[in-house]
This record gives structure tokens, sequence and C-alpha cells, in this order.
């Protein structure tokens, strides 16, 4: 009885301002626990569901608080959110690909990266500004020619078990991780392949200033098309689990699958040619006069990260497999 | 004829409501006592109302949280008082007007 209540009380309050929600929420709920004593009958699942359904539906209700014209009235109001955060993300995708296929002629320098940045955030901002303006006219417009009239819908009657199960916390951390997934991604993307030589070290030696990158050639060359393949794969991942919210078998098999190709990557990342970039490597050399452990380091640079990194994933794939399994039976 | 006898019913609605509310009352009991009356309201329409009330200035509210569960109480207020005042003259202008223009003033039917 509490969980069909407390189901009822959240679709009702998310079309409701969030400002006034808490207190609108406290009366309502109050009201309702109410209206079921006064039945006089035991508090049971089936009697909550008559007093609901004699309330009224969640958007009608949510519509009586709101007022008469909303830009977007109740019942439209969570499919706005939807479209909404679905264009954004394809937004967000557009512009770290045209960022990516874009020949810009800046200098591979700091500054020059500082600027790619910059423009890099206005267009990202201007994209913004045009996607919520272009989605909010068209709801409004939609809002317009729909049925209501004085804010509310002719009355219907409706089931009270069909109200939506209650999200979980695990859904709120779930959005935020797949944003800031999404955000990386787009960084890396731009980073790795519009400015590589900006991630080295820069030193002011006797021959001027002096660029040491982190990362050998051969190493871009042979590893950054696969990074690419699975920067663009995760955004594409968590923009569909953004969209649908709820993670389902095929956003699961699409994670493990994700998975699976990290760790051919780490694996191919260990038999391939080598990370440290090959002027800061010598520099290295130069400075440790053979000592031993720097010579471990030169020659196996990270591989034991990399293999660290394996087999963590092989960890996550056979655990998600598991899961997925489990969750079949 | 029932979108035109809710019409005839809205409008005295909140008369009724800021009548009662000269005592201090928690939304579900105004409920009960415009059922007495013989003035029923759609419960999904009141507290709305009495939100927008108060929000005009016409209502105070505070929540009572000793009871079985926390009830958010209204009462009148001054301006509400005095509304309350006003709209009572109305009212019985437009009755004597309505009797008039239905042809029954004077008890005398039409």
């Amino acid at each position: 009885m509490n969980d069909l209540l407390e189901r009822y009380l959240y679709d009702v309050g998310r079309r409701l301002p969030a400002r006034q929600r808490d207190d609108i929420l406290k009366e309502l709920r109050s009201a309702l626990l109410d209206m079921l004593e006064e039945r006089g009958e035991q508090p049971t699942a089936q009697n909550m569901a008559t007093v609901l359904r004699e309330y009224g539906r969640p958007a009608d209700v949510a519509a009586q608080y709101t007022g008469e014209r909303s830009l977007v009235g109740p019942e439209l109001l969570p499919i706005y959110w939807f479209v909404l955060k679905i264009a954004l993300g394809a937004m967000a995708l557009a512009v770290g690909i045209s960022a990516i296929l874009s020949f810009g002629t800046l200098q591979p320098t700091i500054g020059g990266f500082a600027q790619l940045f910059a423009s890099l955030i206005s267009e990202i901002l201007s994209g913004v500004l045009t996607t919520v303006g272009s989605v909010t006219v068209i709801f409004a417009i939609l809002e317009r020619a729909s049925q209501r009239r004085n804010g509310r819908l002719p009355r219907q009657d409706w089931n009270p078990s069909e109200l939506p199960p209650l999200p979980t916390r695990r859904d709120e951390q779930r959005t935020s991780h797949n944003v800031v997934a999404i955000v990386f991604c787009v960084i890396a993307l731009v980073v790795f392949n519009q400015y590589p030589e900006a991630l080295a070290i820069y030193h002011t030696g006797s021959g001027g200033l002096q660029n040491y990158p982190l990362l050998s050639q051969d190493a871009l060359a042979a590893y950054l098309p696969l990074w690419n393949v699975g920067w663009v794969a995760t955004i594409v991942l968590c923009a569909v689990r953004l969209a649908y919210q709820k993670p389902s078998a095929a956003t699961r098999l699409a994670d493990l699958v994700l998975q699976a190709y990290g760790a051919c990557v780490l694996v191919f990342m260990l038999v391939g040619p080598g990370l440290l970039g090959e002027k800061l490597a010598s520099v290295m050399q130069q400075v440790s006069d053979g000592s031993s452990f720097m010579n471990m380091f030169l020659t196996q640079q990270f591989r034991w990260a990399i293999a660290l990194a394996m087999a963590l994933t092989l960890w996550g794939i056979v655990r998600g497999i598991v899961r997925l399994v489990r969750r079949q039976a | 004829m029932e979108g035109l006898s809710s019409e005839l019913r809205r409008g005295t609605v909140v008369l009724a409501v800021l009548s009662l509310l000269r005592d201090r009352q928690y939304g579900y009991s105004l409920t009960q006592r415009l059922e007495e009356l013989g003035l029923s309201v759609d419960q999904s329409t009141l507290y709305p109302l009495l939100r927008r009330l108060e929000k005009q200035g016409l209502l105070d509210s505070d929540w009572a949280l000793e009871e079985a569960r926390p009830r958010r109480y209204y009462v009148l207020s001054a301006e509400g008082r005095r509304t309350l005042d006003q709209l009572t003259m109305e009212w019985d202008a437009v009755v004597g007007a309505m009797e008039r223009a239905l042809g029954r003033e004077d008890g005398r039917k039409p």
C-alpha cells in the first residue's frame, strides 16, 4: 500500500515545480491517508488504489497546482525532458566529432591548445542554447495544440497499478556516471586527435623551449585508432543509457562487449610498441645513469600497469556475464 | 449540462471556503464541512485552491505536527476577512439581481 502511495506521489511530484514540490506532497500524502482512514476499512493496496483512482490521474492533479497555462503542461513534461536529454547528447556528440574532423591552423603550443578549448566551449554553449530553444518551442506548440482546456483533460478512468516504479539511488548515480563518461570521452577524443603534442612535458633548456611528448609516435600510430573507436562507442552507449534511463539486457550486453573490446586493446598494448615518448625515454636514461630500477622501468614502461588493468577488466567482464546469466535465469 | 452546472458552482466555492475558514481547519476537515452543507468540492481542486488563496494573502497557514499525521491548517487572515465581507455584499447583490432576472422576486413564480 505504501509503495503504491509513494509511486503516485512521485509521479505527481515530478510534474511540479521543484520549489513547491515537498510542501505540496506532504499535504497530499496526509490528505490521501486521511481519505483512506475515513473509509474505515483495512489499509490495503486495493483500498489505496480505489482512493487514488478517485483522486485523479497524476497529470491532472499536478495540473491543478501549476495553474491553467504553462508552456509545457504536466502531461508532456516528462517526455519533454526525455527528448531534451537525447537532443543534448546528440549535440554534444556532433560538437565532439566536428572538433576532431576540423583541420585547424592552430599552433601545437599551449596557446593554440587553449584557443581550441575556448572555441570548443563556445560551440558547446551555442549548441546548448539552440537545442534547448528548439525543443522547447516544439513542445510549446504541441501543448497549445493538445486537448487541454482550462488546464485539464476530460475525465478518464485510469489504473493506479500502472504507475511506474520508484527510481532508486542507483538510477541517479547511473545518470551522473553516464554524463561524466561522455564528457571525458569527448575531451579525450579532441585532445588525443587534434593535439597529441599537448600531452608533453615542456622544458626551457639550452636549446630554447623543448617539447618532450609523453607518448611515443609508434604508440600513438598503433593505439590511437583503437582508443578512438572505444571512446566513440562509449559515448554512444552512454547516450543510449541516458535516453532510456533504465538499463536493459541490450545495454548490459553492449557494456560487456565494450569491456571485452577494452581487454583486447590492452592485450595489444601489452605486446605492442611501448607507450613512453622516445625523447623522454632517452632523457630519463641519461639522467638515471644506469640504475637498475630505471632500466627496468624503461624497458617495461607501463606494461605492468596495463597487465593490471587487463586483469581488472577481465574480472569486470566475468562479473558482468554472471550477473547477466543470473538475471535471465 | 455538467459543464454549465460546474461553471455555476465554481464561482461560489471561493466564497464558501473563505466563509468556513473563519474557523481554523485543515483541508480534509474543510471538505467534510462543505459536504455537510451540500457544497461538494473535488478534493483535488480544493488543495490547490487553498494554496492559491494563501498566496494571495487571504489565508494564513501552519503545519500541525503533533497529530496522527502532519496536517496543514488554514485560517482566514485579516485581509481575508476584509475580502470576505466585500464578497458577501457582492453576493447579496448578485442574489437579488438573479431573483429579479429569474422573475421570482417577492416569491412570485415566473
